[in-house]
């Protein structure tokens, strides 16, 4: 881009903190064609103005240097349409952030408004890639929230293609009489959804359901999905797997069950057993029991191998006891539980069971359950009273949790490719690497179940307790597949209500991404971004940096291990970018260069005491808006900062520490999210990936001669605004006392 | 873990929650242990989490915590926890009903106190056969024909001589006063009374009747205030009632006393007065529990048989009295025996019924006060609740 016209904003204070007649001078002899400022830049009026601009000077691109690309979008986005467009924040970066001599505010207002100048110098233009999509979208598994989800798709006018591998739809739901309430008046049990969805979709001309059928494999991309189901072949544009999760069985709980007696039956065995409504039976003798003793959370979490909550097994317990006043009312029901987890509305509906009769809760946990005679004996410690409890009983219905239907793609890919290893037997140590790999992971060895033709496995890959990783906090249906979704049991312990909620959710995901690749649009979180990536094959070296590294799976590889670039599957956060040692990855606005062209752009001065450098890159998704708010709330950024937004903390390349400590910053400090089990980077691993490719940059700095403390990498919160600024403010202490970047001023 | 905890452990009875539902109508099963009525209830110092835990035992059926503890005896239901509680579980109520259970599984003959605990049920039994045992006893005596003859001097003393009373409600009575002192001392021991000298004891016991004659805690209620009204209206009134008839028995025995009295007599206005408080007070407390039930608690059949036969011996009484005055002869004798056969019923039901609650009462009071005797707090702190 060459005719870059640049428009600084005087409102919201800037002007007052500023000298906008100089920043404007300043612009023009970093090559700038024009330079404008208006009061409010985000009015309508200045908006025309700009556009006469444009025309009137022939402009291919537009600087806005005003407030923080994450305000007035909707002011500024339709300028896109006419011409390259990049914005500079120098409202929450300069003006009112920096507590500072008007210098100081000044020449961070110039510095940033140099910094975008230079980007633009080496952005390209990008094109959009239209992508010809089916309308059609593969639901996997047909129960309650696969039934749903096919629903809410076919009504919006889509194809769907339900696949089941049961005889006949309903899963989990399906052989039970009522299920616990799911609407208002929550407070008697409910008839199990399924019946009415299974119609629903039987009358439904979109929907094809096909019963006791297995994917055999899905490839391509979304928009484009090749699926073989064995019987047929078919496209879609977008996958939902609702696979739902199966009861623990009676085998798994622990060993203070006494299980060689039949009369201690899991809550899904008891479930068959209430399916008729009618009387039912002590297993062992074919009696009628007198009482039952329901023990919550039996095998889950404190007690047991499932250390979360299933969230359901509360709920089922109260629905079984209503189900049992209403068939033998003189039955008496105690439930054992360490805190009865019917959250929301469910509350309603554990009031109503209590005001049923002969029902009583019991808070304590369960040590023992024994057989004596033809009863049972419950040990309960720890109860309310601090005392311990024993209760006899004819029946223990142990409330099981649920284990999610899913395979682990990564893991099974691993185990494939330590078999190969084993194979190909090359060394005695990597044999032996692969085989302690197959053991470690050989309780995720199970069938696949989407088989996925992707590089990064055939299922989708899973956070913890095997439930599919989903962005639990920002996205919570969209998983590390672009344009595969999940929904229901299988991504999130959860009941009735929220399981349909799910499915609802996921299929207009499932849609939007559809239409998203219609436009060549990327899906969360740079929704509309039109750029693709660009790999400048020729200096490939096929180190399968960026195969392995894509969150999103949307490399594969040939053979020969060549990335295989899938544009609809990208989600354009640029770790490729960063990954690559070749740097042969770019995007039109986002590229190694245009990001050494900020770095360079400021004039570092030489004189350390008054005035170090530091330069921080941030992530456009938690860090920066975290550091906007701070500055929103009143807090003040340290002068000597400057600032960068890169799309992830993962497209940070570490080629440009180099350039910037050579530059003659006196320090880079890296801000993204939290990683570990409970990530919240919006690119799942792109956090994670910084520390690591940081760690490693220790050698370069040691050939520079540099400390490798003039690098730090943090992780803020988008919540935690003051924490930014004091990492700021600590890390330009320490870099006080570092002392100036011996680089400066070469 | 080992075998021997599980010895420890408290045994679940599932009947008691039942009973005690049965009782007040209130369902303990419900409350889940917010302990919003212990921060309201004047009870609840410390730790003691009054009566949150006794609703915990309510639920979980444990009957050996209800009879060892004196702490129940000290609720005098005021039901602020009642109005208080989110759960709507009526504490107040489960508190009486433990009180009622308390009687029953305390009583010198257990199937009798089983009885009583369900006297909605077996009242018919309680009051009429009394009834018809002294109309039975009168006439195997005495004959049909004396309700048919009219004497110009009608007395009582003439057609139902002192011996036939003597001979029937005087051992009745005693007997009844046995079993209650019986009981009180298994509470006591159930209790497990502090080390004490006599003279400790005595105080506490001084100090625990001006407590009571005086309802100093009653009186300290906010939510069901009228009843303390009713309550000191009743317990004055029976008390006269028992001062006349005890002053009237000794003097017929010791002197040449004669029956009856003249209207005027001071005796005889005494009583009446004292009849008078008990007619009022007892018509009080009825109007009060049934038109608001949640301030003034339930009214089990347990509650009102006591109320309600006080109030019959009562209007019996006057009745016999009036029907005398208006020389209504069979009126006033058949009245009379009914009567007699109510004060039996009253005095039979003594160690069973909430009458025993005045005995049980004032030996928690005088617990009370002989704790505080020793350390100075006013309620015991019971094993420390752990949740
Ligand atoms: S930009 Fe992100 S999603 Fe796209 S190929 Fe690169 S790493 Fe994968
Ligand atoms: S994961 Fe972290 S580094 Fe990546 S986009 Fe999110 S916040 Fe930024
Ligand atoms: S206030 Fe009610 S629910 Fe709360 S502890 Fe007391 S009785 Fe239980
Ligand atoms: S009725 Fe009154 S004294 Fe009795 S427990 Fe409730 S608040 Fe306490």
């Amino acid at each position: 881009m060459d005719r870059t016209g640049v428009f600084i904003c005087g409102g919201c204070g800037i002007k007052d903190k500023t000298d906008i007649d100089a920043l404007c001078s300043t612009t023009l002899k970093k090559g700038a064609i024009i330079a404008r400022t208006h009061d409010a830049l985000c009015s309508a009026d200045a908006r025309l103005a700009i556009l006469e601009e444009l025309e009137a000077q022939s402009l291919d691109s537009v600087l806005i240097a005003a407030c923080s690309v994450r305000r007035k979008k909707a002011a500024f986005s339709p300028l896109k349409e006419k011409a390259v467009n990049k914005r500079i924040c120098i409202r929450e970066q300069a003006a009112w952030s920096r507590d500072a001599k008007t210098e100081d505010i000044q020449s961070a207002a110039a510095d940033q408004i140099c910094m975008g100048i230079a980007a633009l110098r080496s952005e390209q233009k990008a094109t959009v890639g239209f992508v010809d999509v089916r309308r059609a979208v593969l639901v996997v598994g047909a129960g309650l929230c696969g039934m749903v989800a096919a629903d809410a798709i076919a009504r919006l006018g889509f194809q769907v293609y339900l696949v089941e591998k049961d005889e006949i739809p309903g899963g989990f739901l399906k052989r039970t009489a009522s299920v616990a309430p799911f609407r208002a008046p929550y407070n008697t049990p409910a008839v199990s959804p399924v019946e009415y969805w299974s119609e629903a979709i039987a009358c439904n001309r979109n929907i094809t359901l096909l019963t006791r059928t297995e994917i055999s494999s899905i490839s391509g991309q979304p928009g484009q999905f090749e699926v073989d189901v064995g019987s047929r072949k078919f496209v879609v544009g977008a996958v939902i797997q609702a696979t739902g999760a199966t009861p623990v069985p009676l085998e798994s709980l622990p060993a203070i069950y006494d299980l060689n007696c039949a009369d201690i039956v899991t809550g899904a065995d008891f479930e068959k057993m209430l399916v008729n409504e009618s009387t039912f039976i002590k297993p062992s003798n074919g009696t009628v029991p007198k009482n039952v003793v329901f023990i919550q959370c039996a095998g889950s979490r404190d007690s047991g191998q499932l250390p979360y909550c299933s969230r359901e097994c509360c709920q089922i317990t109260l629905k079984q006891i209503h189900q049992i006043q209403k068939i033998m009312p003189g039955v008496e029901c105690q439930v054992i539980y360490q805190d009865m987890r019917t959250t929301g509305m469910m509350e309603l509906f554990y009031s109503a069971t209590l005001e049923l009769e002969n029902v009583s809760m019991i808070k304590g946990d369960v040590k023992r359950v024994t057989k004596v005679g033809d009863q049972l004996t419950v040990f309960v410690a720890n109860t309310v009273l601090g005392e311990q409890i024993h209760i006899t009983t004819d029946l223990v219905v142990a409330a099981t949790g649920m284990v999610p239907n899913a395979a682990d793609g990564e893991a099974i890919r691993a185990i494939r490719d330590a078999k190969l290893t084993i194979e190909k037997n090359e060394s005695a140590e990597q044999v032996s690497n692969a085989q302690e790999r197959i053991a470690s992971l050989a309780y995720l060895d199970t069938p696949a179940i989407l088989n996925l033709d992707y590089r990064q496995g055939p299922d989708l890959p899973q956070l913890a307790y095997r439930f599919l990783d989903s962005h639990f906090i920002c996205f919570p249906y969209e998983t590390r597949r672009t344009g595969i979704y999940a929904a229901g049991t299988v991504r999130a312990p959860m009941d009735i209500a929220m399981g349909i909620s799910d499915a609802k959710g996921a299929a207009l995901m499932a849609v939007q991404c559809i239409e998203g690749a219609a436009r060549g649009e990327s899906a969360l979180p740079r929704i509309a971004d039109i750029e693709t990536a660009d790999f400048f094959m020729q200096r490939c070296t096929q180190c399968k940096r960026c195969t392995e590294e894509c969150p999103y799976g949307a490399l594969n590889e040939d053979a020969k291990g060549t990335p295989l670039y899938n544009p609809t599957r990208c989600r354009r956060c640029g770790i490729c970018l960063g990954a690559c040692p070749e740097r042969i990855v770019s995007f039109p606005s986002f590229s190694i260069d245009t990001v050494v062209s900020m770095i360079k752009a400021p004039e570092i001065p030489d004189e350390f005491e008054e005035k170090p450098r530091i330069l921080v890159f941030m992530c456009e998704n938690d860090a920066a808006p975290a550091l906007d708010a701070a500055v929103q709330q009143g807090l003040k950024i340290n002068p000597w900062v400057r600032f960068i937004e890169i799309r992830c903390l993962g497209s940070f390349h570490n080629v440009w520490v180099a350039d910037a400590l050579s530059h003659g910053y006196d320090g880079v400090l890296l801000m993204g999210c939290k990683q570990g089990d409970d990530y919240q980077c919006h690119n799942i691993q792109g956090s994670a990936l910084a520390h690591t490719r940081i760690a490693n940059i220790g050698e370069t700095l040691d050939r520079l001669a540099l400390e490798k403390d003039r690098v730090r990498v943090v992780e803020v919160a988008r919540d935690e605004s003051a924490q930014a600024v004091q990492f700021i403010e600590q890390f330009t202490k320490d870099i006080e006392a570092l002392g100036p970047n011996p680089l400066k001023g070469f | 873990m080992n075998s021997e905890n599980i010895h420890n452990a408290l045994i679940i009875d599932r009947t008691v929650r039942q009973r005690l539902k049965r009782l007040s109508g209130a369902n303990a099963s419900k409350c889940y242990q917010c302990a919003t009525c212990s921060s309201v209830c004047d009870l609840s110092f410390g730790d003691n989490a009054f009566p949150r835990k006794q609703l915990q035992w309510a639920q979980l059926g444990l009957i050996d915590k209800i009879k060892s503890d004196y702490a129940i005896w000290l609720c005098h239901q005021c039901n602020d926890c009642s109005v208080h509680c989110p759960k709507d579980v009526r504490p107040g109520d489960i508190m009486a009903a433990m009180r009622a259970l308390f009687i029953s599984e305390n009583s010198v003959i257990r199937t009798v106190g089983r009885m009583y605990e369900r006297i909605g049920v077996f009242w018919p039994l309680t009051v009429f056969v009394p009834i018809v045992a002294w109309f039975s006893f009168f006439l195997a005596t005495k004959g049909r024909t004396e309700f048919i003859s009219s004497a110009v001097d009608f007395k009582f003393e003439t057609l139902v001589p002192h011996w036939m009373i003597y001979s029937v409600n005087i051992p009745i009575f005693a007997g009844a006063l046995i079993a209650l002192g019986i009981s009180g001392i298994r509470a006591w021991d159930a209790w497990g009374a502090p080390k004490a000298t006599l003279s400790m004891k005595l105080t506490a016991f001084y100090m625990a009747i001006l407590d009571i004659v005086l309802h100093r805690k009653m009186t300290d209620c906010t939510t069901a205030k009228q009843r303390s009204t009713g309550h000191f209206m009743i317990m004055w009134g029976f008390a006269g009632a028992l001062v006349t008839t005890t002053v009237i028995a000794m003097l017929l025995f010791f002197s040449s006393f004669k029956l009856p009295l003249p209207f005027f007599h001071p005796l005889k206005i005494f009583g009446n007065i004292a009849g008078a408080l008990i007619l009022l007070g007892g018509i009080y407390v009825l109007q009060r529990r049934w038109s608001d039930s949640k301030k003034m608690g339930h009214s089990s059949a347990f509650d009102n048989y006591f109320v309600l036969l006080i109030f019959a011996v009562t209007t019996t009484g006057f009745g016999a009295q009036f029907a005398r005055m208006a020389n209504l002869q069979a009126l006033a004798l058949f009245v009379y025996l009914t009567h007699l056969g109510l004060v039996f019923s009253l005095f039979a039901s003594l160690p069973f019924s909430k009458f025993s609650h005045m005995w049980y009462r004032l030996l928690a009071v005088t617990r009370l006060h002989l704790n505080s005797q020793e350390k100075p707090v006013r309620l015991p702190q019971p094993v420390s609740v752990n949740d």
